[in-house]
């Protein structure tokens, strides 16, 4: 077999291929998709490679299974959350501080709303064996350098440990944004209104 | 079952997920003609994605080791290599295994797909002019 046998060979069967991040993101939009619609233990790998429109190997070459599908959905949405949350921060003015602090929560609150079930999907079926997960999540990170910066800038009360406060108020919005969930009492302007004064009072001072 | 796919020749894809039955081994072997008919060289991908995919009968064996003798040439000519993927805690015994070997057909055993996918574009398809776009 020679060397130009090889060359025409390809030039005549073009594989019917897409980017291995492109393939990989589809195959993560149709399982996501799937889960969603019928429940994560109700779909097979058949169906999600049906969806997508590829063939069983191609799954198999990105994911061993589906609950690494899942994972890799919960990896995307916190970094998609992340993204969100630090491009409407950085939209304010650098020494605004309550600016960014209202910033991020309004990202955050209508990030986690606006995403709920997709939420729901992929930190609910995991249940990891440790706790470490909650208090590692990444948009802490970002809370936390936040009220450092206005810590330092004097805009916000001198707190002795940034990182408890960032959890205390990651969460304080995380639950004021299920109980809107679960009972919509008011409006989603007033559920940001309530979270941003109350975010402001622990930080600021009166 | 087996799963065969060549949407991406000269990509061969054949994924097993459960324990292979005689049927599935006889529609394997079929697909492999097919393959060695297009006369065109052509690497394949396994996968084992289960413990239980990897268990083979005796029978199977002895039926693979017949099948390969009888189309060795064409198999040596057309099969630029082979890689396998299987769970990782089988990996080592798998390596130390090197089965495919015998046939002198550069052969690798991987834990995930990326890796066995990336070895068999940059080892193998590019020094023979071909390469995967994707997949």
């Amino acid at each position: 077999m020679s060397a130009s046998t090889i060359d025409a060979d390809a030039a005549v069967k073009k594989p019917r291929t897409k980017p291995a991040e492109i393939r990989r993101e589809e195959l993560m939009d149709a399982a996501r998709d799937l889960f969603l619609e019928r429940g994560f233990a109700a779909t097979s790998v058949d169906e999600i490679v049906r969806v997508a429109d590829v063939a069983k190997g191609t799954f198999y070459i990105y994911f061993k299974t589906k609950d690494e599908v899942l994972e890799a959905l919960k990896v995307r949405f916190i970094e998609t959350f992340c993204r969100r949350v630090e491009e409407a921060v950085e939209k304010r003015a650098a020494d605004d501080w309550p600016g960014r602090l209202d910033a991020w929560v309004e990202a955050g609150v209508n990030g986690y709303l606006d995403q709920f079930r997709l939420h729901d999907l992929v930190f609910h079926e995991i249940r990891p064996s440790d706790r470490r997960m909650k208090y590692d999540m990444p948009p802490l990170a970002l809370l936390a350098d936040l009220l450092d910066g206005g810590v330092a800038a004097g805009s916000f009360l001198p707190l002795p440990d940034t990182r408890l406060a960032a959890v205390m108020l990651f969460y304080a919005l995380h639950g004021a944004v299920d109980a809107h969930i679960a009972a919509p009492v008011m409006t989603r302007e007033a559920l940001l209104a309530g979270v941003r004064s109350f975010c402001r009072r622990a930080v600021m001072r009166a | 079952m087996i799963d065969c796919d060549d949407t991406n020749w000269p990509l061969a894809i054949a994924v097993a997920e459960k324990a292979i039955s005689p049927a599935d081994h006889r529609l394997f072997l079929d697909r492999w003609k097919c393959w060695l008919d297009r006369g065109r060289p052509f690497v394949l991908l396994r996968m084992f994605v289960s413990d239980e995919a990897l268990i083979q009968p005796e029978s199977l064996s002895s039926g693979s080791a017949s099948w390969l003798a009888a189309n060795i040439d064409r198999v040596r000519s057309l099969v630029l290599a082979i890689a396998t993927t299987v769970p990782r805690h089988h990996l080592e015994a798998r390596r130390q295994l090197n089965v495919d070997s015998v046939s002198g057909i550069p052969s690798k055993v991987f834990a995930d797909g990326v890796s066995a996918v990336a070895w068999l574009d940059q080892d193998i398809l590019r020094p023979h002019g071909l390469t995967l776009d994707g997949l």
